[in-house]
């Protein structure tokens, strides 16, 4: 019994101090940001730095007050949102139904390799201009280049996945007389799901460049017209303001997913 | 004996790629009876595994004829249960692949779990079983679809090796009790004179069947464990090695 006792304490002991280290690293990333924020209120009221082109944490809540009080904020932040979550989605879809094409013809695969090595080397925003000629100055254009941006990507990093599944383990249904769909259902898809959800992480960052960057050269609402817009009348308050709500809006996606993740991959824990 | 389950005649393959052709088999001929347990061991390289995935119908030979009574079962070297399913959904995947009954298949599939003991780990995933207990679920998964003849690629040469004499044993006892006709493809000789009742010695490529030994056991009905220690086993052991030539392969 005291052997029992000795080796709990022990662990006790371990555990205490696995817990003493999650609370200090959660307090000092508190403190950082606190800091931070306090530091630039502070440096801005004793005119170290010029509020008016840095603008400060007490500006920019006011501004997020006024902007909630018209409505505005919700107009701009859920414009961007939803756009991104269209890009983001159409995005995805697109790109896995078009590598599952690729998986299922090597022929076309081979065929469209090079077609997607340029199309994944040429910088999307360089399309900007054309879509909006083709698809006028709106919504539309804003999504395309979202989807744009992400879809190849997605292409690639599916089909490389795809591919990259264990031969035996096809060899083996195909043994219990699997043909090319259960193939695909009962194995590639099921194996390919992790790569599919690393996949879908850097979606939404490039979901977001996307949204964004298509909000800079065509929008009349959103985060990044905010952006512009601000930047252009020169009230940094404003500018400071969308980009904090934009960060914030993409960490709380980023963490849907990775909750998502969570869940769909219980099998590896 | 009783009657041929297996009969192959003249089997030959050649392999084309763009470097030009590969005559992996010559001729192989080879008749097995049910519920016997016959071994093909060859240098490394030699076809071995290619005769299996012609009697599995993964591949057609390009010359002779192939037979089998009934529906044959694949074990691989390396158990491939999948990651994302339980103990027991990877056991049906092959009856769930062939459409049939499930619910039948399920009340089969856990009985043998249980049997074979692994009833306490059916809604287990692979990762938290051991290398022998996942080895026995692969082995199970290919018994679920009620296969007549069982293919082994070199079942047990993933094991490290004390794991891999209880689970020649285990494999052995369940192969037995399910009367079961086997082929077992290896390159561990001893492995084959302790499990096999004939043992086909193969021709480097392209393969030609050199011997069939007949094994005879002292004491019949033992394990392959206990075979091991059969007075026999060395001449046969030096018998086989001598005809498999291993030091002319190497260089």
């Amino acid at each position: 019994m005291p052997k029992s006792t000795e080796i709990s304490q022990q662990r006790r002991q371990y555990l205490r101090q696995q817990k003493a280290r999650r609370v200090s690293i959660f307090s000092t990333q508190i403190a950082v940001l606190l800091i931070f924020f306090g530091l630039w209120e502070v440096a801005a009221n004793l005119d170290w730095i010029d509020a008016f082109i840095t603008s400060q944490p007490s500006r920019m809540w006011k501004t997020v007050l006024n902007m909630h009080s018209t409505g505005e904020l919700y107009l701009h932040v859920w414009t961007t949102v939803w756009e991104t979550i269209v890009g983001f989605t159409t995005g995805t879809i697109g790109g896995l139904a078009i590598a599952i094409m690729l998986w299922w013809s090597p022929f076309l695969s081979r065929v469209a390799d090079p077609y997607l090595v340029v199309l994944n080397a040429l910088p999307k925003v360089a399309l900007g201009p054309i879509l909006i000629v083709w698809l006028g100055n709106g919504q539309p254009a804003i999504i395309v280049m979202a989807l744009l941006i992400s879809i190849i990507v997605t292409i690639i990093s599916m089909l490389q996945g795809f591919l990259s599944v264990d031969q035996d383990k096809i060899k083996l249904i195909q043994a219990f007389g699997a043909n090319k769909m259960t193939i695909l259902t009962k194995v590639v898809l099921p194996a390919s799901l992790p790569n599919m959800i690393s996949a879908l992480k850097v979606n939404v960052g490039l979901s977001w460049v996307g949204v964004i960057m298509g909000e800079f050269l065509v929008s009349q609402a959103g985060l990044g017209h905010l952006i512009v817009y601000g930047g252009q009348v020169f009230q940094l308050d404003i500018v400071m303001t969308s980009v904090i709500i934009l960060a914030l809006c993409a960490a709380l996606m980023y963490v849907a997913v990775a909750y998502a993740e969570s869940k769909l991959l219980r099998w590896r824990l | 004996m009783g009657k041929c389950k297996v009969s192959l005649q003249d089997i030959a393959m050649t392999f084309q790629t763009p470097d030009g052709e590969t005559q992996a088999i010559q001729s192989f001929s080879l008749d097995i009876y049910e519920g016997e347990f016959v071994s093909i061991v060859g240098p490394s390289g030699c076809g071995k595994s290619t005769i299996l995935n012609i009697l599995s119908g993964l591949l057609q030979p390009t010359g002779g004829i192939v037979e089998v009574q009934g529906k044959v079962g694949y074990m691989f070297q390396k158990d491939h249960l999948f990651e994302w399913r339980t103990i027991l959904r990877n056991c049906l995947i092959g009856p769930e692949i062939q459409k049939q009954d499930l619910k039948a298949a399920r009340a089969y599939v856990e009985k043998l779990l249980r049997k074979y003991g692994l009833g306490d780990f059916l809604h287990h995933y692979p990762h938290q079983l051991s290398g022998g207990m996942r080895q026995r679920a692969a082995l199970i998964r290919t018994l679920a679809v009620s296969p007549d003849v069982l293919l082994l690629d070199e079942p047990f040469s993933a094991l490290d090796y004390q794991t891999r004499l209880t689970v020649v044993d285990e494999v052995w006892n369940i192969l037995r009790q399910e009367r079961m006709t086997a082929l077992i493809v290896t390159h561990d000789i001893a492995e084959a004179i302790s499990l096999s009742d004939r043992i086909c010695v193969l021709s480097r490529r392209p393969a030609v069947v050199k011997n069939i030994y007949s094994i005879e056991r002292t004491i019949p009905g033992q394990t392959p464990l206990q075979n091991r220690k059969d007075e026999r086993f060395r001449i046969y052991f030096d018998q086989i090695w001598k005809e498999l030539d291993i030091h002319a392969e190497v260089y």
